[in-house]
């Protein structure tokens, strides 16, 4: 280790860590990095600064292989980047910690060091106890104790940013980009991390460091680059470096935009009375303690860095975010704002900034888009009349100057300036008394720009009342009569038109010079119920054993030897399904199919034994049977990427039709040299348990120390992060329905030879028993969580069920009622836990 | 600005299956002479109304995204709900059938519950429930099948209406043309269909403009529900019984009749005509396919594979064909 470190240092004094060359890169209307170039040393601490959409995240997103540049080279040690994946940038050497780090949530801290990048011990089995001293010798390296078997959700953001930058390590990157690490970490984690910094530098690590704290910038950067506009401003060793000329470079010497005309003279303005105010008003977790107005004809600026609460404010004004408590009052009369529709109906209408995502629906028209929110008013009764929606939509299109081909033309082939208009004109369509405004030029080009801002002038003219959300200081600076600049949830100052400056707004919003008594990264300890139904399989066991003794002791067949040979046996197969189950189900997938692959699966066996193939041989075809039609399932998940409920649908009744046509529609007598296979007695068990049991060891074994089994937990939680990470959701959809398949054919041999015959209908209803047991038995139906164990306990549940019933001679119609009804509760019981620990460990 | 020209979202697959049905059509009375009997081509559609039925709210609730795998198993509950009320607690027949009606309208109402309230993926809450509602149904019947409906029953599944030259027309025909031209209306014509297909495309897009999305949601399963219930009030009159096991694999045949006439899986696209037309396709090919002596269970495969290709057509070709065609580059900002 020491060794190659030596001679790393060598190399790298011979080449930069990275080399940046005439990078530029465009999106829809914007350009995000226009020909910038950066070297950074080996061994430097180099910081990136510059105003919010100054092309920063871009710039690293494309060094971390996340994003392809449009024109440009990036060069890691020497060697140029040929393909921007992330995972050939890491292979590279590139660690980046991201402002919100990717992570798995329900692996442990010690799986989030591994994921993607699994290491091997002898075979293809994991060693954890290897993975986990490496893991720990990196940690104590960085000084840092992480508890590795904690649930990450679980872990304060500090820690997990600390495996993040372990994980860099680990992999031994030499350019690790930190992009505002310090945005949650409180004053001691802040120093904690800059002597790590330090130290990594020391050993030659370059590292990249964005930050938007000056302060922090002089602390440890050797040299800072600028950033503006998606330029290279300069780049100048930090010594000699004085704030001041770091923030006119950020702002810029551009004449800024001319600063708006007030729309009444003060003295007309403060007579008049507000038309929105808030009151104390505190959304949990957001924001907290925000008294603001509004006055007609004013123009309120909402400025602050990303997560300082504006835009929540923003988003519960426009009745799409709860508040927690305090006051919105409109005209002095205290109102709630409970929904979009609410809010609109009070005359306040949120244009959110998310333009595909909430502003706007891009599939629909023009016209469409811009009566949805005032259909009541185009129509007669209940049908929206089309000439008048031409009417309103042309009237406001018009007024906002829309171009577009036709009132027809699909919003989403419209550009990014004109589909900001269309959003407004919808908005304006409601005819707000204040209209809330979430960045209204972001990813506009310039004339359209513009426009709006003249548009917005002469709504407040007409006595609008506007509260505007912006990044961009120069639209904060040209529109607003007020600015209030919010830091870390609450309202720092608001400024007075003439007051407000760009450097006096940053100030603020940098909450530099202020302490604060902020105490970022101690996660709230999960509540009790939470943590109860963290431990389903705990829970479960208790509610096993109870039902067992409580059937023991009131019946006299319960307890006999005999009875639990026969539950063992008889809920083999189902168990033997539930494990493929789990598989299917840990990926997010499901195959409703099993049953009819069962009962398939089971003629097969049925017509093998009839003509005679000898027995290894039927097994064997029974297993690549399953197998065969799990791998159409797969082809049709992964390859034709049909939803596995579609999918298995279909296949559900294809392979319940195949039954007949295969038996000939009878059922097929067993010879009976074949029936040893369900009823052979090894060591006091029939075979089929025997094969329950090494299918439970062998799935507990690949779900845990294999890492496609820990890919498949990785995928269920987060599919984006594992493909990030080289994990491919299509070959692992294509494996596991393959996989589960023959699971399938392993319980069909371990279910046709109990008996003499096989049935047509052997099988019917198996695939909601078994998605029962798995989800009784804690695994997630949204993926990413379940064990073995929980599903085996599951499957004993559902089958003492089942005998209870029996024994207590309650009428078993009613059984798969009951399974349904159990399925719902376990899924809300989830529902529950999840809402109740969803704060755990997401503070920002 | 110009109005002209509409359509473009809409320009569905409706024409192609249109031109798709009239060769199956063709096909099936050139190869078999029971298919081409005149009575027939009218005369069949009664075994497929119940489904055409279901696809009818299927296909609102399928624009928003959502799906209902619990409608097969509405239909037995609903028929067995009506059997015993007639049967065992002596409502007048048609009392028995509303109230079949009604319990189906409340299966669907709490799956629609259970999705609004606990924000469950559809799919799990109608996977579970179409369990439970069989379940039920078995349950409250204890599995037998309940007969000797009295003879105003057989209006419902076995009526006939007569046109003018003495064509007959099945009863159940014309409610579903009738309920067809409702449903129609409302997803077409009205500010609730505007907003289900909102849903479909966008629905943080849809609550933001102020769509009452819970609200819809929750109505769209009821119907679903309710609609069921009344297939199941029209089978067990066509089959003169009501059992348990009525309806089994209805829910399969609606979605096929659904994304076959175009609605996408997805939500956001589809139309009642499609799922009309799809519906005529399935039904005609499997009416065809029994002619033919093809058995039941070997059409169940046939229909599983249309399944299979409509939503591959529909989902992976079609758009890729469409993105082929508009290649075009956006237009310049500025030039109209």
């Amino acid at each position: 280790m020491s060794d190659s470190q030596s001679s790393d240092n060598q190399a790298a004094s011979a080449a930069p860590a990275l080399e940046v060359r005439h990078l530029s890169k465009s999106f829809p209307g914007v350009r995000a990095l226009s020909d910038v170039s950066l070297t950074v040393r080996p061994g430097s601490v180099h910081a990136l600064v510059g105003e919010n959409g100054a092309g920063k995240s871009t710039l690293v997103k494309v060094v971390a292989g996340i994003q392809a540049p449009d024109s440009g080279d990036v060069e890691i040690a020497g060697r140029k980047m040929i393909r921007f994946t992330p995972t050939s940038a890491r292979s590279m050497g590139v660690g980046l910690v991201a402002q919100e780090p990717e992570h798995f949530a329900d692996l442990t801290a010690l799986e989030n060091f591994y994921v993607g990048d699994w290491e091997r011990g002898p075979g293809p089995i994991l060693d954890w106890s290897e993975m986990e001293q490496r893991a720990r010798d990196v940690l104590a390296d960085l000084d840092t104790r992480v508890p590795l078997d904690a649930r990450m959700a679980d872990l304060p953001l500090a820690q997990r940013q600390m495996i993040q930058i372990g994980r860099a390590l680990l992999l031994d990157a030499r350019l690790l980009i930190l992009d505002e690490p310090t945005a949650a970490l409180g004053q001691a984690e802040t120093d904690a991390l800059f002597s790590l910094v330090r130290r990594l530098a020391g050993r030659g690590v370059a590292i990249i460091y964005i930050s938007h704290r000056l302060d922090e910038v002089f602390d440890l950067a050797d040299e800072v680059t600028v950033l503006r506009d998606g330029e290279h401003v300069a780049t100048r060793p930090s010594q000699g470096l004085t704030r001041d000329d770091l923030v006119r470079m950020m702002v810029g010497t551009h004449v800024p935009a001319a600063r708006r005309e007030a729309a009444a003279p003060e003295a007309d303005m403060a007579g008049r009375e507000p038309v929105l105010e808030t009151r104390n008003l505190c959304a949990k977790g957001e924001f907290e303690d925000v008294s603001l107005s509004v006055r007609p004809g004013e123009i309120l600026g909402l400025a602050g860095l990303q997560g300082s609460g504006r835009n929540a404010l923003a988003h519960a004004l426009g009745g799409a975010l709860r508040t927690s408590s305090g006051q919105v009052l409109i005209d002095g009369g205290a109102r709630r704002l409970r929904s979009p529709r609410a809010a609109t109906d009070a005359g306040v209408v949120l244009a959110p900034g998310d333009r595909p995502g909430q502003a706007l629906v891009l599939p629909m028209t023009l016209r469409e888009n811009i009566t949805l929110a005032v259909l009541d008013e185009v129509s007669r009764g209940p049908f929206p009349r089309l000439d008048r929606e031409r009417e309103v939509a042309r009237r406001y299109s018009e007024e906002l100057d829309v171009r577009a081909s036709s009132l027809e033309q699909v919003t989403a082939t419209l550009s990014g300036g004109n589909q900001q208009k269309v959003s407004l004109a919808r908005r304006l369509a409601a005819e707000p008394r204040v209209l809330v405004l979430e960045e209204p030029t972001q990813g506009v080009d310039v004339g359209a720009r513009a426009e709006i801002h003249r548009l917005l002038r002469e709504l407040a003219a007409d006595g609008l009342a506007i509260i505007m959300v912006s990044s961009d200081m120069d639209e904060i600076l040209a529109l607003s009569d007020r600015v209030a600049v919010m830091h870390r949830g609450r309202v720092a100052e608001v400024l007075d038109g003439d007051k407000a400056t760009k450097e006096r707004i940053l100030e603020l919003a940098f909450g530099e010079g202020v302490t604060t008594e902020h105490e970022g990264g101690t996660a709230p300890e999960p509540s009790l119920l939470r943590r109860l139904l963290g431990r389903r399989e705990l829970i479960l066991g208790l509610v096993v054993l109870i039902a067992s003794l409580a059937l023991g002791l009131t019946t006299d067949t319960f307890g006999t030897a005999g009875n639990f040979r026969d539950m063992a046996v008889n809920s083999s197969y189902v168990l033997i399904a539930a494990l493929g189950m789990t598989m299917i189900i840990l990926t997010a997938g499901i195959d409703i199919s099993i049953g009819s692959m069962l009962a398939l699966c089971c003629m097969a066996f049925g017509v093998m034994a009839r003509e005679k193939v000898p027995i290894p041989w039927v097994v064997v075809g029974t297993l690549s049977a399953g197998a065969l039609l799990g791998g159409i399932n797969a082809v049709g998940v992964g390859l034709m990427r049909l939803p596995p409920i579609i999918m298995t649908l279909a296949t559900l009744t294809i392979f319940r039709g195949a039954v007949l046509r295969l038996g000939g529609g009878d059922w097929i007598q067993l010879p009976e040299e074949y029936l040893f296979l369900g009823r052979h007695v090894i060591l006091g068990l029939p075979i089929p348990v025997w094969v329950a049991g090494i299918a439970i060891a062998a799935v507990a074994l690949v779900l845990r120390y294999t890492a496609f089994g820990r890919s498949l937990y990785a995928l269920g939680n987060n599919v984006e992060a594992s493909e990030h990470l080289g994990i491919s959701l299509r070959r692992h959809q294509l494996l596991v329905y393959t996989i589960g398949g023959a699971m399938v054919g392993l319980a069909a041999l371990a279910y046709a030879p109990r008996f003499d015959v096989v049935q047509t209908n052997s099988g019917l209803g198996l695939e909601m028993l078994v998605i029962t047991a798995v989800v009784v038995g804690g695994t997630d139906i949204f993926g990413g969580r379940g064990s073995v164990l929980g599903t085996v306990l599951g499957v004993i549940l559902l089958t003492l069920i089942s005998n209870a019933l029996n024994l207590t001679q309650v009428s078993d119609y009613w059984e798969k009622a009951f399974h349904g009804v159990l399925v719902l509760v376990a899924v809300v019981a989830d529902h529950v836990g999840r809402r109740s620990g969803a704060r755990g460990g997401e503070g920002t | 600005m110009k109005d002209a020209p509409k359509g473009g979202r809409l320009a569905g697959p409706e024409p192609i299956l249109g031109i798709l049905l009239l060769l199956l059509l063709v096909g099936l009375s050139v190869a078999s002479e029971d298919f081409r009997r005149p009575g027939n081509y009218l005369g069949m559609t009664r075994f497929f109304v119940e489904v055409g039925l279901i696809a009818l709210p299927m296909t609102l609730v399928i624009i928003t995204g959502g799906i209902d795998l619990s409608v097969g198993s509405i239909v037995a509950l609903s028929a067995v709900t009506l059997g015993m009320a007639w049967r065992d607690a002596g409502l007048s027949i048609w009392a028995a059938t509303g109230l079949g009606i009604l319990v189906g309208a409340v299966a669907g109402l709490v799956n629609g519950a259970l999705i609004v309230g606990f924000r469950i993926p559809p799919l799990i809450v109608t996977l579970a429930t179409m369990a439970a509602y069989r379940g039920l149904a078995v349950g409250i019947s204890h599995g037998d099948s309940i007969g000797g409906f009295p003879s105003a029953f057989k209006v419902l599944g076995r009526g006939f209406y007569y046109l003018p030259q003495g064509i007959e027309i099945p009863g159940q025909l014309l409610y579903l043309v009738v309920l067809a031209i409702v449903f129609r209306v409302i997803l077409a014509r009205t500010k609730t269909g505007r907003q289900v297909y909102a849903i479909g495309l966008s629905e943080p897009g849809a609550r933001y403009a102020g769509a009452p999305v819970d609200r819809i949601k929750l109505l769209l399963y009821g119907a679903s529900g309710a609609m069921a219930g009344l297939a199941g009030a029209v089978l067990s009159s066509r089959v003169s019984t009501a059992t348990p096991d009525l309806g089994l694999l209805f829910e399969l045949d609606a979605i096929t009749a659904c994304v076959l006439g175009g609605v996408s899986i997805y939500g956001g696209r589809g139309s009642i005509l499609g799922t009309m037309l799809g519906l005529l396709i399935v039904g005609s090919l499997k009416r065809g396919l029994f002619f033919l002596g093809v058995e039941a269970m070997d059409q169940n495969i046939i229909i599983g594979a249309v399944l299979i290709v409509a939503v591959f057509a529909h989902q992976v070709v079609a758009p890729a064909a469409r993105n082929w065609l508009a290649r075009e580059p956006h237009p310049k900002e500025g030039s109209t």
